[in-house]
């Protein structure tokens, strides 16, 4: 099922994805993500193997993806924010993974926003780990606001490297 | 035939038969993906469909062998998703204005508690039994989450204690019903939701879980809930666990940095 808003969850990927590469031989293409863990991508995607890719996503979405709470009661997924600012830390810790950054408001004022992440195991599981994000760098942000008004919480639903390069990647 | 053709010969069949060897052993090793060290690995479809196809386990005395890493096998979102055909939920009264009144705040999984029975976490878990090869004295489930728990199972033949002190995961006896592990439990708290939603129950709750290891990577878990505290009649729910070949559990301390809490908020749901 979705994390709602449409974005697939850490844990479905967990179920359907494999290594690159690790498929070779196989004659669908599938998600995976590389083993210099820095990014998900769809291993040789063509034309042809378009309805297979549908297949794995229609695979992923029947699959269910809780945490230990429901999305839905900590998260709008209809209140979507996107971020641009510094990573000032990193909390490899359970529940949830999480890390805080500077973002600059409207006004020019800097903010600090607490960002939440899957459960580090999940994150392990698809080939990230605690260095994958480091204080200092620059990343941009997609994510859904807290449902109880918290002005500067949100779960990170995609983080993007200042070089293009996506962590913690759950999903195109 | 002189030394030297014998020896050719014996080197020839030696090599022969090396190489069956090798390529029956081949066979029977699945293909393994591992995403890094303490990863626990990743299951690609390939290895799944080979996984499947492989002979349900047993152990020497024919027993099935359930160990291993498995996930799911248990309600997650809504009970109601694993009822079997006909079967119906119907509350008491008082337990369906408790489960329309519940705040997802109060889950006991989202305070970083047990999941208790029949629930299960979106985490894996795993069978172990003791002695290992033998008739089983004990099973033990030990849970990834939703936080480092375990249940104990005793296999020994004993009975349930007359006046238990009630707990998340109550008091298990097992037995094997041909080929299906059959655990009773009795003596559990009422502290605990069956999922999300909230369904709930009461320290009368007896459950009767029915474990068949259908194919290799499958354990089917058909679950009869009988609790006339909080439901008029008994109902029989079934949650498949997939098995999770090269996963290992890793440390998963729920309470460590639980901000979510204070943070959640509305009706218990999905």
């Amino acid at each position: 099922m979705l994390g709602a808003g449409g974005f697939l969850s850490a844990d479905a990927l967990v179920a359907v994805s494999v290594p690159c590469g690790a498929g070779r031989g196989m004659q669908t293409v599938w998600p995976c993500y590389n083993m210099d863990r820095t990014l998900f991508a769809m291993g040789g995607l063509s034309m042809k193997s378009v309805p297979a890719l549908f297949g794995s996503i229609l695979m992923a979405l029947a699959m269910p993806v809780w945490a230990h709470h429901s999305f839905q009661a900590q998260y709008d997924a209809s209140q979507k924010v996107t971020l641009t600012g510094v990573v000032t830390k990193v909390e490899w810790m359970n529940p949830h993974a999480r890390f805080y950054m500077n973002v600059k408001d409207k006004s020019g004022k800097v903010v600090s926003w607490n960002l939440e992440l899957a459960s580090p195991n999940v994150l392990s599981r698809m080939g990230w780990n605690r260095h994958s994000l480091k204080p200092g760098d620059e990343v941009t942000v997609e994510g859904a606001r807290a449902k109880d008004g918290s002005k500067y919480m949100a779960n990170a639903r995609v983080v993007t490297l200042a070089d293009g390069k996506r962590v913690f990647a759950r999903a195109k | 035939m002189n030394l030297r053709s014998i020896t050719l010969a014996t080197s020839f069949a030696v090599a022969l038969i090396c190489g069956l060897t090798l390529a029956i052993r081949a066979q029977d090793v699945p293909k393994q993906a591992t995403a890094g060290a303490g990863s626990g690995g990743l299951n690609s479809p390939e290895i799944n469909k080979t996984v499947a196809e492989k002979p349900v386990p047993r152990l020497p005395d024919g027993t099935p062998d359930l160990s291993g890493v498995w996930r799911g096998g248990g309600p997650i979102g809504d009970i109601a998703q694993g009822l079997m055909p006909g079967q119906k939920i119907m509350m008491r009264p008082w337990a369906k204005k408790l489960l329309e009144s519940r705040k997802a705040a109060d889950d006991p999984e989202a305070n970083c508690l047990p999941t208790g029975v029949p629930r299960i976490a979106p985490y894996p878990w795993r069978i172990l039994q003791t002695p290992p090869y033998g008739k089983a004295t004990r099973l033990y489930f030990i849970f990834e989450g939703n936080i480092h728990s375990y249940r104990q199972i005793f296999m020994d033949g004993r009975e349930h204690p007359k006046d238990p002190t009630p707990t998340w995961y109550g008091n298990s006896i097992g037995h094997w019903d041909g080929d299906t592990l059959v655990i009773d439990t009795t003596g559990f708290n009422d502290r605990f939701w069956f999922d999300f939603k909230g369904h709930p129950h009461t320290t009368q709750l007896h459950t009767i879980e029915r474990y068949t290891r259908v194919s290799y990577d499958t354990l089917q878990n058909v679950t009869t809930i009988i609790d006339p505290g909080a439901y008029e009649q008994p109902f029989t729910i079934k949650f498949d666990a997939k098995l999770q070949p090269g996963w290992d559990l890793m440390e998963y301390i729920c309470n460590e940095n639980n901000q979510d809490v204070k943070h959640i908020r509305g009706k218990a749901g999905l």
